[in-house]
């Protein structure tokens, strides 16, 4: 146990340790590099009872049978099969780049995809995008792995006898024929298309022909991760098509309503991006902006902000009304006359009043600063009118053209909602259902009852998974992956890509565009054939092959008719009345509140098959695997329940049972769900993961519901958080180190102690003692770093939002196995960067919270490197702390010294497991990259610096007749992903380059540096820009 | 009492002190021939599926090793050709050989000839021609008189202290780099001083380290 150091702030990463802390001795985490089995998980190991004897008997024999079969064999004979025609361009071995894009509910994103040998192996932002500017998520980095994901569905089925049995094209075509040919005499009466946020410019050419051949066939709209509530506010203010985008690049002060901008919303990447480049001063009074998030749960938005206000939904829209009161009344911003007795004073606790008024006097400088400007961005959980109430402060603020950009989208399909749709089936008014990549069956509020109102319709399915809808289906029709389909997407911004595939469709499937292109017209036509002749009718005369070549090559389509439209307010009164009514309905808040979530990482539910997005932590719970039912420490000592413990949660009439998982920061009296888990029937990753909780959503404003039942239930749920893996705290009774550093910055831009960065080394640097010292033998003494280049990596604590797009995005890179749930239960996650959460402060209830990403420091006198008895973890003369695979034996001591807990052991073959499970065609092992070895089970592995790009670069270098490799060729994987440039990768040797001139900074710091490790990886310390009226 | 053991036991100890250490040594001594890849691995020469003649093409011909490895320069691999290169020229020469049906076949149904690999590294190590070709290092010295085999075989053991031996001391496998594919230039007998070859613009540090090839 180590005790607390009182100069310090305490961090804790969990509430174990918050606790202990408070007590003032030091947290009990666990002091083990893997904590002892989990309760429940029942490991292998344990259940196997072998005597110390016979298991030596075994040891014998089998290395006698080792030594009888492999040392006599030879090499397998292996084959190599080139092309008989290899196509232009193509290097066996060596990766292509192709542009394309992806899309996650509304957001989309511009990508390279990486293809080596035709199978897609990684993805990559396109820098020329505007919407990725080469950044992605943890979305676009996972869906590579989609694309092998063993249970997709792979071809037609069709219902017979309550059971879903396969069929071929032709008989589905016939099928589905009749149905579309009754529905086309009747003039598209009766028929519903069900269709998710569509922004692709062929797909909606679609939708019109269908609407005119079908002229009473209704559209519907189901996409729990669309910008649903924030267009319609703006539709309801201007006019349909009317579209709003947030910018951040030049807002000095940033209010985030329940948004988590940097999390699960409407362009997340790029909204990440310019956040954090407003957020990096590299010294004293270089310009912050500040951040204010008012939110029921803490997300990763809330871990960035200089101020959190946990607050229960149902109060976050009076809240804001409280803003505009105040800011209209004491600071005499205009508002619409409409607003007169809606917009008046609410009643507010005494720290929601003391913000209120902060916040409008910081709104109010910014707008009276020439040099900047605000931007109040709402969540898209809160209901449209306070989207508008938002928008209409923005627009009062002067933030229109700055921070809010406005456009009209006038080729938007006109939708209703689930509520419609399970109107219309329930009156008997829609009888025939077509679902097109959409999952109404799962997703639609549990109150509508959605699945007993399918059955009784007539639907055909088209999706990527015989899922909950296909169940009900007469017909299900299996779509591409984006990677196998042309399409085109258009961002937010109305910047426009065409999507090419990498590779064939691998099973017996269609795109969207030509599923829908069918039932439009009746007819089929390519793919490519419908997108390419789009386009090129589109364009007409400007149009030519060269300039299409050109589209494909930039991933930006350039040149096309736009409609410059603006859209006009006009529509306030109908704000006001949507103000007053909204409101109202909320009623009297006194029991629990449940909020529901888009999850960070299996979005709405339609990532839940991938095992990569299911394993990697919660950003905030670090969770894995499953969801849990957020509620505050207070809440649950007053419900008597700990983690795990099943609650019981009650909506009306609808009941589910969740296991608790206490997370500080969560506003009182709310319990916090994340949608998307608990799939039953759709494949082995993602059974038994999770709860599904969308059964308790309420019909109208699905977010949040008041009035809830919630109580324990008895009986527990074992769920794993990582949160605990890999503590630094080294234990025994050594005082606590400063892990994480951070001061704050004052109006004047003057650090409150400047000094931060290098305080709180528990040993004088003249203390310091190196670990070869000893040692005189030449061989065995300090590493010699005698490569002209060497590599080093700074990470910015201030950008860092823990997104958790690193983690993946290295799992991509690096050929990292899933262990599944149970392995993680028991400390074997595998993953090379753990990013650390730590919360800080007190007061358990509204804590602040930190990221810190932990991978390979790349010691330059590194611990684990001396502990080995075969030198299979060496020093390069570059600085690179390298591990060698097959000399490991397997010791585990290099883990044990390591102080940054950041070496992984493959306690199994893991890859092997991996391939097994994908089933008799081990498609999964293509997701691999070729430049990066599979590792077998007992060899310990860890972050190499990407080495693999590294020798990349330095081959082509040393082929050019170059000695060194320039600045910023080398991008490892996890700072190619990152949205907020919080990594930056180079040469320490020369003081010209990035991570030269940022490790010179005042921030500078090195973790566990008095250990004298001298890391190679250093950190940028946190600096907050808190507001002194609220400190 | 008759004795239990014959006299002649008495030599048992001295045969087994004698014995033993030539049975040590023997064994040692084989284990670290016959278990080392210049046994196991070199001389590997297995059966194509097409009778394809090094010595033909690029001895007596005297094709460049380019013509059909032509990615060596630009990838890591030194591609086997596809089927096209063969029919390059198997269109009007030899075109009813019956040695080049399979060649025919795979032209015309687009499926790969299957070739056997000769020389095959583990997974585990990464090879890539383009630096070694960049410094200087000829074909032959790693593949051997190419041009002289009729069915190619593994020459050199291609073990990793083989690869270290030269990354050690590569100077005197170097050669000028306009003579890489030619294979009777032997560095052994042409004076030749990569130091003062003006060609060459850099330095060479070959990787001693394990992240050199192990990644």
């Amino acid at each position: 146990m180590s005790k607390p150091n009182a100069s310090l702030k305490a961090y804790w990463r969990s509430l174990d340790a918050h606790s202990s802390l408070a007590q003032g001795s030091a947290p009990q985490a666990s002091h083990d590099e893997f904590p002892a089995e989990a309760a429940g998980a029942g490991g292998e190991l344990t259940q196997l009872r072998v005597r110390r004897r016979s298991f030596v008997g075994i040891l014998g024999a089998s290395t006698a049978l080792a030594g009888l079969t492999t040392g006599c064999i030879r090499k397998p004979v292996e084959r190599i099969l080139p092309f008989a025609k290899r196509p232009e361009d193509v290097i066996p071995g060596e990766a292509l780049f192709y542009s394309t894009g992806f899309q996650a509910g509304g957001s989309v994103l511009g990508i390279l995809a990486e293809a080596t040998d035709g199978r897609p192996i990684k993805i990559e932002g396109n820098p020329k995008h505007g919407a990725s500017q080469g950044a992605t998520d943890v979305w676009a980095q996972a869906s590579v792995l989609s694309l092998y994901d063993p249970d997709r569905s792979q071809f037609p089925q069709t219902l017979e006898e309550g059971e879903l049995v396969g069929a071929d094209w032709e008989t589905a075509r016939a099928g589905i024929d009749e149905i579309l040919g009754a529905a086309r005499k009747a003039g598209g009466k009766g028929m519903a298309l069900v269709i998710p946020w569509t922004v692709s410019p062929s797909l909606r050419a679609q939708l019109e022909t269908l609407k005119k051949n079908y002229p009473q066939g209704r559209l519907f709209l189901c996409d729990p991760m669309a910008p649903i509530n924030s267009t319609a506010s703006v539709e309801m203010l201007a006019q349909p098509g009317a579209r709003v985008t947030h910018h951040l690049s030049g807002a000095s002060v940033v209010v985030s309503i329940d948004s988590d901008f940097m999390g699960a919303e409407l362009d997340h990447v790029r909204l990440s991006k310019e956040f954090a480049r407003k957020r990096a001063p590299l010294g004293q009074g270089d310009p912050m902006n500040r951040l204010y998030v008012v939110e029921p749960h803490f997300s990763s938005t809330g871990a960035n902000a200089d101020h959190r206000l946990p607050l229960r939904s149902s109060k976050i829209g009076p809240f804001l009304i409280a803003l505009a009161h105040e800011l209209a009344t004491n600071h005499g911003v205009s508002m619409p006359s409409s607003f007169e007795g809606v917009v008046g004073p609410q009643e507010l606790g005494e720290q929601e009043a003391k913000w209120v008024a902060a916040l409008a006097k910081e709104l109010i400088a910014a707008r009276d600063d020439r040099e900047s400007h605000s931007a109040i961005l709402v969540g898209e959980r809160q209901p449209a009118w306070v989207h508008g109430l938002g928008l209409i402060l923005n627009i009062a603020l002067g933030n229109q053209t700055k921070s809010v950009h406005l456009r009209v989208d006038d080729s938007a399909p006109v939708t209703e909602d689930l509520n419609a749709l399970a109107a219309g089936l329930s009156s008997g008014a829609i009888t025939t259902v077509f679902c097109l990549d959409t999952n109404p069956a799962l997703v639609a509020p549990g109150e509508l009852g959605m699945v007993e109102l399918l059955g009784n319709a007539t639907v055909v399915h088209a999706g990527y998974h015989a899922d909950e809808t296909a169940r009900l289906a007469a017909w299900h029709l299996p779509i591409n992956h984006q990677l196998e389909s042309w399409g085109d997407l258009e961002s937010s911004e109305g910047i426009v890509t065409i999507c090419q595939p990498l590779i064939l469709p691998m099973y017996d499937t269609k795109s969207t565009v030509e599923i829908l292109a069918w039932w439009a017209t009746g007819a089929g036509a390519p793919n490519y054939d419908l997108v390419y002749s789009y386009w090129k009718k589109l364009l007409g005369g400007n149009f030519s092959k060269r300039r299409w070549e050109q589209w494909l090559h930039d991933g930006i389509v350039s040149g096309i008719p736009r409609s410059p439209g603006i859209p006009l307010f006009e529509h306030f009164d109908t704000l006001a009345e949507a103000i007053t009514e909204g409101t109202e309905k909320y009623g009297p808040d006194t029991a629990f509140e449940v909020n529901f979530h888009v999850d960070p990482k299996v979005g709405d539910g339609r990532y839940a098959t991938n095992g990569w997005l299911q394993e990697c932590p919660h950003p905030m719970s670090k969770l894995c695997w499953d969801n849990g039912a957020y509620i505050s420490p207070a809440d649950a000592k007053e419900l008597g329940v700990e983690n795990c413990d099943l609650l019981n949660i009650q909506v009306g009439e609808r009941t589910v049972q969740v296991p608790v998982w206490i997370m500080p920061g969560q506003a009182r009296q709310t319990v916090s769900l994340n949608i998307g888990y608990g799939r039953e029937g759709i494949g082995f990753v993602s059974e038994d993961a999770g709860v599904n909780v969308y059964p308790l959503q309420a019909a109208k404003n699905s977010w949040f519901v008041a009035n809830a039942g919630v109580s324990k239930f008895g009986g527990q749920r074992m769920i794993y958080s990582t949160q605990d893996h890999g503590t630094l705290d080294p234990g025994l009774g050594y005082p606590l180190r400063p892990i994480v550093r951070e001061t704050t910055v004052d109006a004047e831009g003057k650090w409150a102690n400047p000094e931060f960065a290098d305080e709180g080394d528990l040993m004088k640097p003249e203390d310091l003692k190196s670990l070869w010292e000893h040692n005189t033998e030449p061989t065995l003494g300090e590493p010699k770093l005698i490569g002209k280049q060497q590599w080093g990596m700074v990470i910015d604590l201030n950008r860092c939002n823990g997104c958790s797009a690193c983690v993946v995005a290295c799992q991509a890179e690096n050929n990292i196995p899933l262990v599944g749930k149970k392995d993680v239960g028991n400390g074997r996650e595998m993953h090379w960067i753990r990013l650390d959460r730590y919360f800080s402060g007190w007061d358990a209830e509204s804590p602040e919270a930190v990221m810190q990403p932990m991978l390979c420091q790349h010691c330059e006198t590194a611990p684990c490197e001396n502990v080995c008895p075969v030198a299979a973890t060496t020093h390069s003369p570059e600085g690179l702390n390298d591990m060698a695979y097959n000399r490991c034996i397997g010791t585990r001591y290099c883990a044990n010294n390591c102080p940054y807990k950041v070496r992984r052991f493959n306690f199994h073959n893991y890859n092997k497991r991996m391939d097994e499970d994908w089933g008799q065609d081990p498609v999964g092992s293509m997701v691999r990259n070729p430049d990066v070895t599979v590792r077998f089970r007992g060899v310990i592995e860890k972050c190499t610096y990407c080495v693999q790009r590294i020798n990349g670069a330095k081959i082509a270098a040393h082929v050019a007749g170059e000695d060194t490799v320039p600045d910023g060729v080398i991008v490892s994987a996890c700072e190619q992903v990152c949205p907020s440039e919080a990594i930056v990768f180079g040469d320490v040797a020369d003081p010209t380059s990035r991570v030269s001139k940022l490790k010179a900074t005042q921030r500078n710091y090195g973790v566990l540096s008095d250990l004298l490790t001298r890391p190679r990886t250093t950190y940028l310390g946190r600096i907050r820009n808190p507001n002194p009226e609220l400190a | 009492m008759p004795a239990i053991f014959p006299r002649w036991t008495n030599n048992i100890p001295l045969a087994i002190a004698i014995l033993a250490p030539i049975f040590g040594a023997g064994l040692v001594g084989g284990v670290w021939y016959y278990f080392s890849p210049k046994f196991t691995d070199a001389g590997y020469r297995p059966i194509q599926p097409v009778a394809f003649s090094h010595k033909l093409h690029a001895g007596d011909m005297g094709m460049d090793c380019r013509y059909c490895h032509n990615t060596v320069e630009r990838a890591a691999h030194a591609a086997i050709p596809p089927t096209q290169t063969c029919m390059n020229c198997h269109s009007q020469v030899k075109t009813d050989s019956p040695k080049l049906a399979p060649i025919r076949e795979s032209y015309e149904s687009g499926k790969s000839v299957p070739w056997i690999r000769v020389h095959q590294l583990p997974d585990y190590a990464f090879f890539d021609h383009r630096p070694h070709l960049a410094a200087g290092v000829g074909c032959v010295s790693c593949h051997g008189r190419i041009d002289q085999m009729t069915v190619v075989q593994m020459d050199q053991p291609l073990s990793m202290s083989w690869c270290l031996d030269c990354h050690r001391n590569p100077e005197p496998n170097l050669r000028p780099l306009d003579q890489i594919t030619n294979m009777a230039w032997d560095p052994a007998t042409e004076d030749y001083d990569p130091k003062a070859d003006p060609e060459r613009k850099r330095s060479l540090t070959p990787p001693e380290h394990c992240s050199g090839c192990h990644r």
